[in-house]
């Protein structure tokens, strides 16, 4: 066939073409789809991560974090305010100090909608999203099963610390534990971890929703102490956690 | 122990939900491929999770190639799994099992990245 005769590359291509490179490389766990708008975000010491790190689409065109111009404002600290229900942060901008509010509720809103438009992106499969749900349903109670198929969610206990994890779809995990007297629970932390890595501004990581979730399963069952290590613990206010 | 007659290795990956490796013990050139991949994935970061009985997962921390065996972190209370390997002194402070790879299930997740 003639190159006039072939169309333009579809997403599918472009998908089983990376996958394709990555496993020639030996790279098992395969190589994250760029997309549009959302820059790569992956962990500095996977080796793909000197090629893609921060890359998304721009049009046709590939961009990376780099080749922006514009420079960050340096934050010189940060903290919560429950009054304004924003995060305040006092950045240098432009040689000057000035405060920054960022509202929780927009942040919130904006990670819903921009985790929604990862799902509308290329970058996963429902095929792919499909064999995780049976890797998953294998791992847990039928019970636990039902559960995140009827809510995204389900609860599962751990026998050495006896902290109670929700696990949940595209949302951080949360690690519960009961009050001292019994009464009620407490949200220690919200978890948010993804193998290979994710999406910016979003809570998407580069592998269907679900294998984060067998992720973030494996490594509680496996090594608590290590899953905690790895994983960016939010306080259940900020609008990161998800709640 | 999740014992089979077959070993395997089920890798989360990005386009596929996850890749599954079977490999027949009595077949040389399987074994030989698979344990290429286990220490591949083990020097790359990867973290590897034999599953043991009551849904329990048993953190690789290295790999025996000349016996083909994953050395798992020991983890109290596997009464069937103590039965079959024997326990290893402690080394720094931690036991150690040698798990055949022929015959054992694991999960491998690739190197993580805090969101």
């Amino acid at each position: 066939m003639g190159d006039e005769e072939r169309g333009p590359l579809t997403w599918a291509q472009v998908r089983g073409a990376l996958q394709a490179v990555a496993l020639e490389r030996d790279e098992w766990a395969g190589y994250p789809m760029p997309i549009r708008d959302f820059p790569l975000r992956l962990n500095p010491r996977q080796p793909m991560a000197a090629m893609l790190q921060g890359a998304y689409f721009e049009g046709e065109k590939i961009r990376g974090r780099d080749e922006e111009s514009a420079p960050s404002p340096t934050v010189r600290n940060e903290w919560y305010s429950h009054r304004y229900q924003a995060r305040v942060m006092i950045a240098e901008v432009e040689g000057r100090l000035r405060a920054l509010m960022v509202p929780a509720v927009g942040t919130r809103n904006t990670l819903t909608i921009n985790t929604l438009g990862v799902a509308a992106s290329p970058a996963w499969t429902a095929e792919a999203e499909f064999t995780a749900m049976e890797k998953l349903q294998a791992l847990i109670t039928p019970h636990a099963w039902t559960c995140y198929v009827l809510t995204g969610g389900f609860l599962e206990s751990s026998d050495r610390s006896g902290v109670v994890y929700f696990f949940r779809k595209l949302r951080p995990t949360l690690a519960l534990k009961a009050t001292a007297d019994g009464s009620d629970t407490k949200i220690l932390a919200a978890l948010c971890l993804h193998p290979i890595g994710y999406y910016e501004q979003t809570w998407a990581g580069v592998m269907v929703p679900t294998d984060d979730v067998i992720a973030h399963v494996t490594l509680m069952r496996g090594d608590e102490a290590d899953f905690w290590r790895q994983a960016n613990q939010h306080p259940a206010w900020v609008p990161e956690a998800g709640i | 122990m999740t014992h089979t007659d077959n070993g395997s290795l089920e890798i989360l990956n990005v386009g596929a939900g996850h890749l599954k490796i079977e490999f027949n013990k009595a077949n040389p050139a399987e074994v030989a491929r698979a344990k290429r991949m286990v220490e591949d994935m083990l020097q790359r970061g990867y973290a590897i999770f034999v599953h043991a009985e009551k849904g329990r997962l048993l953190p690789v921390r290295r790999f025996d190639p000349k016996t083909a065996a994953y050395i798992v972190e020991d983890v109290p209370g596997v009464e069937e799994m103590a039965r079959e390997h024997p326990v290893r002194p402690p080394k720094n402070g931690r036991r150690t099992r040698r798990i055949p790879m022929a015959t054992a299930k694991a999960t491998v997740v690739g190197r993580t990245a805090g969101g």
